[in-house]
């Protein structure tokens, strides 16, 4: 059982070392980066022109296949930072620290995406551009603990030491996540409720729910693909007294 | 040729009502660009910054060999 144990972690040393990380992530960059756009492009004509009119909402309806995915994302690529600051804190694995640190403006622009495709939503339908309710006011809180983390980051000097302290801050932040999603449950909210991320039958129908779901998909393969290339750009920096940064960089690429 | 008119008219029409959808056009075109515009900079920051870095470190790999061969010369130098 130990020795199990022990050659995971060997394995996940060894691709956490930098120099693997770089050669691998290269591979992997184009990959995850055209199938994304091949999604996005997919889900985004398919949303505008394909899926039906809501009887409700008429086309106003279609910001929803920018603003649920990103709003999906926001809370994904925290959780994502967060563990990733917590393995680093633990295991002290610098690969983590600089997921964390590459994921964090990638997130804050899904937070900031949400945010405002929502209030351009919310003006025709709801009749204002803002409301304080809870699932609103917990997104911003979330916006601002993203840009918390990397004001953070950038006001310590110490690397190691700024590491630490920005995964405590997004562990701490972890609450958060749990009171978005809850939050149209628990208290009497304008936002609607949920109707895909809930232990039941998802109550849209299926010709809105595929591009809904291309879209959610598109923004997932396209943050791992653009957090690969931030945490690339780091590790090369960091690892540049390095033999094997030298070799690379004098080869162009 | 009227018929192509026509058909081409008829085309133009119906892309203009696409373009509308229903009277929101305004807000739902604003939230794709802003997408668009938020997405596409976020993704295409990094790769320039790629660009910068390894300029950045060719110069300091420069340096220091310069460095390096013109102390290696002073030695060289000083035991003649």
């Amino acid at each position: 059982m130990k020795s199990i144990w022990k050659s995971v972690m060997k394995f996940i040393y060894h691709f956490a070392s930098p120099k693997h990380f770089y050669r691998i992530s290269g591979k992997l960059i184009p990959w995850f980066g055209w199938l994304a756009a091949m999604l996005l492009i997919a889900g985004s004509i398919d949303g505008l022109f394909f899926a039906p009119v809501d009887y409700q909402q008429g086309d106003s309806y279609r910001i929803i296949f920018i603003h649920v995915p990103a709003a999906w994302m926001s809370m994904f690529v925290y959780m994502v930072m967060a563990t990733a600051g917590a393995i680093g804190m633990i295991w002290k694995i610098k690969l983590a620290d600089v997921v964390a640190s590459s994921s964090a403006p990638i997130g804050a622009a899904f937070t900031f995406l949400a945010l405002v495709t929502g209030s351009i939503w919310g003006k025709p339908m709801w009749g204002a551009w803002w409301v304080w309710d809870a699932r609103l006011t917990s997104e911003l809180i979330l916006l601002f603990l993203y840009l918390g983390f990397m004001a953070l980051e950038a006001a310590i000097e110490d690397p190691r030491a700024a590491a630490r302290a920005c995964a405590i801050l997004a562990i701490v932040g972890v609450i958060n996540i749990p009171i978005i999603h809850y939050s149209v449950e628990w208290w009497n909210t304008l936002h609607q409720g949920a109707t895909v991320t809930k232990f039941d039958k998802p109550s849209i129908h299926i010709s809105m729910l595929i591009p809904l779901l291309l879209m959610a998909l598109g923004f997932k393969l396209y943050y791992v693909a653009v957090v690969l290339v931030r945490a690339r750009n780091k590790v090369l920096y960091t690892e540049q007294n390095n033999s094997w940064v030298k070799e690379i960089v004098k080869a162009g690429g | 040729m009227s018929a192509l008119i026509i058909y081409v008219l008829y085309r133009e029409l119906k892309m203009l009502e696409m373009l509308q959808m229903g009277k929101y056009g305004a807000y739902v075109w604003s939230s794709y660009g802003l997408a668009l515009f938020v997405m596409g900079y976020v993704a295409i920051k990094p790769l320039m910054d790629k660009k910068l870095i390894f300029k950045e470190l060719m110069m300091k790999y420069r340096r220091e060999a310069h460095q390096l061969s013109s102390k290696k010369q002073e030695q060289e130098q000083g035991q003649s």
